[in-house]
């Protein structure tokens, strides 16, 4: 397996950048995600290492040796399309040994290593069949059986898992895990599915316009995200954004009301200015009668917890609460944020001043 | 608002209409054919009373003889036409392709990839009869006059534009994870175009292929500018007919049959994979 260094990598398309300036490490053996909203650049990026679209300026490395300039097809990288892409007038077993038959690989050995794959994912009984004739779970694993058969330095993979349903793309996300575990492969995984990952990844690497945010386990891209994006783009349902303003004493106020600010930041020193309150919805809880007061507006019951939207003043607060809660539109409801579990974000960029942290 | 008996009155109606439609548009179509056959097999003082006997009163197929007759050239144009036809069947699909495939993959700057498939367009748009006489003179000044060769060039510019632009639009539809996917399996532009591109796209390539012998088999044209006697084709041949003594009616009508029976074969054979051809992408499955 092998490490994918990229080094000041922009990509330009005329006056637009799909990716900007991205210095990033893949280690040897790590199942890296790189997440964002669609156009952020991760797909850019992902063709960029593939050989698939020339970068602008910057450098790649695999293994320590550029291959800036070296064809896709001599990059030994592997690559399952979101599409699968799977060459529709072959067979299943023709075209996982597509790839094997170009490198002049012998018969019998492609013969045992696409068995070998076959078995693995499961798909030993469809080596005869077609592409058409396979349902999509199936020509994922086809994809992916085309990918794993050539033992490649890397494997890409761009949001595999997106045309498949709700229920199968849970599962191929634990399966997914568990293969590339036992391949130990070095992997870099694009997808806009927080869930996948943050459940899939050693680490995960976030985007935005092109330009990268943050490179983190998933914990603290969760828990110390490095700006407002991060914090928003990751965590369902979606955290809170309360604007606040910061008095001279290091006080919190949401309009008129005080709010109790985080025990471990002195704020003084951003005496006067306007910040960013982010609390996740179950960082906040219901209180009898302390707090801020708010209306109940939306309740969405979801079986596990209830999902409450608390007007107060012109915000609307997500809380997240137990499944058997009872209450209803129009309802009156208290609530508060634990104080350590409070997020502070400052200036048009949400530059995170204060985290809770993993710690 | 309707009761039963409206309505499958009305039913009948329509498809009775259908129907005259449908038989109307067959005999526009087919009653030039019908008449060239009879008139093949008419005899021969029967083209001259007046008026003219649509039904011969007997059937003779002395034209037929005429025509096969050992002394008359008909078996060299046909050699000429088949030669020619399956010639430039296969150089302008061969060509055509490679040139469509690369429009459809290469990203050149300043969109000279769109310019240069518009360049093919515009070749179909002007009058074939004003590239005539250049093409005569050209091929005069390269001693090619009266040979195949001549005949296929001209048919193959003839039907090299309409077969880049129909593979272009094939090409363009074939998503471009599959060469994505071939490049990173190892393949070179050659392995990608015969062993990923080319099997994906039978279908269009045997409608180009069909589209092309059938245009150059019935081209009269250019044809007849550049193969006055040694490489005549068939369709100038049943021109030669028309003689400064006149009409020769009977062994023309016999000619003209004989050229269509091949078409009339070939397109039963290709029909399925003409209408596949062109109906292909217009759906996705």
């Amino acid at each position: 397996m092998a490490t994918v260094l990229l080094r000041n990598l922009t990509k330009r398309f005329k006056d637009v950048y799909a990716v900007r300036d991205l210095n990033l490490e893949i280690h040897d053996k790590e199942f890296i995600s790189l997440l964002g909203p669609s156009g952020c650049g991760k797909t850019t990026t992902l063709n960029m290492i593939a050989g698939l679209e020339p970068p602008t300026s910057g450098q790649i490395l695999i293994d320590d040796r550029p291959v800036t300039h070296v064809p896709a097809a001599k990059r030994d990288i592997a690559m399952v399309f979101q599409t699968y892409a799977l060459y529709p007038h072959m067979t299943v077993f023709r075209n996982m040994a597509f790839a094997l038959k170009i490198r002049k690989i012998p018969a019998d050995a492609i013969e045992k290593q696409v068995k070998e794959a076959a078995e693995i994912l499961g798909i030993s009984a469809l080596l005869d069949r077609y592409p058409r004739q396979l349902s999509g779970g199936q020509r994922q694993r086809v994809a992916l059986g085309r990918a794993i058969v050539r033992n490649p330095k890397v494997f890409l993979l761009d949001e595999p898992l997106s045309n498949l349903d709700a229920v199968l793309r849970v599962q191929m996300r634990a399966e997914l895990k568990i293969l590339f575990n036992r391949l130990e492969a070095t992997v870099a995984y694009v997808t806009h599915d927080q869930a996948e990952a943050m459940t899939m990844s050693d680490r995960v690497a976030v985007f935005r316009n092109g330009v990268l945010q943050q490179v983190d386990t998933p914990l603290n891209i969760y828990h110390a995200p490095a700006n407002q994006f991060v914090a928003a783009f990751v965590g369902s349902p979606p955290m809170n954004f309360l604007d606040v303003t910061c008095d001279s004493k290091g006080a919190l106020c949401l309009g008129d009301i005080q709010l109790q600010g985080p025990p471990d930041v002195d704020l003084r020193s951003h005496g006067g200015s306007l910040l960013t309150l982010g609390v996740r919805p179950e960082d906040v809880h219901l209180t009898g009668g302390d707090g801020v007061s708010g209306i109940i507006q939306v309740v969405e019951q979801l079986g596990a917890s209830t999902l409450l939207y608390v007007k107060v003043q012109k915000s609307l607060i997500a809380v997240q609460t137990p499944g058997n809660m009872h209450v209803k539109v129009g309802d009156p409801q208290h609530i508060g944020f634990a104080p350590d579990r409070l997020y502070l974000f400052e200036g048009s960029e949400g530059k995170a001043i204060r985290t809770p942290g993993t710690g | 608002m309707y009761d039963e008996r409206t309505s499958s009155l009305l039913n009948i109606l329509n498809a009775a209409t259908r129907v005259l439609v449908i038989l109307l548009s067959l005999i526009v179509v087919s009653v030039p054919f019908v008449y060239l056959f009879l008139n093949s097999v008419k005899p021969p003082q029967e083209f001259l009373t007046v008026p003219p006997t649509i039904i011969p009163t007997h059937l003779t197929f002395e034209h037929y003889a005429a025509i096969f007759d050992p002394n008359q050239d008909t078996r060299s144009y046909f050699i000429n036409s088949v030669v020619i036809t399956v010639s430039t069947t296969i150089i302008s699909v061969l060509i055509g392709s490679l040139a469509a495939f690369s429009l459809s993959r290469l990203k050149l700057p300043f969109r000279l990839s769109s310019l240069i498939a518009f360049a093919f367009l515009i070749v179909r748009f002007y009058p074939k009869i004003t590239t005539t006489l250049p093409y005569f003179i050209l091929m005069k000044d390269l001693h090619l006059l009266d040979t195949q060769i001549a005949v296929i060039v001209a048919h193959v510019s003839l039907t090299l534009p309409f077969v880049v632009w129909l593979m272009l639009t094939f090409f363009d539809e074939l998503p471009r994870e599959l060469d994505q996917s071939a490049m990173l399996d190892g393949c070179g532009p050659w392995q990608r175009f015969i062993q990923v591109i080319l099997p994906l796209t039978t279908p269009a390539l045997l409608t180009a292929a069909i589209l092309t012998a059938l245009l150059s088999w019935n081209e009269f044209l250019m044809a007849s500018s550049v193969a006055s006697s040694n490489a005549k084709t068939l369709p100038i041949a049943v021109s030669s007919f028309i003689t400064d003594k006149g009409v020769q009616w009977g062994p023309m009508s016999a000619m003209s049959s004989v050229i269509v029976v091949p078409v009339m074969l070939f397109a039963l054979f290709a029909q399925r994979y003409l209408v596949r051809g062109l109906t292909l992408g217009a759906v996705k499955e």
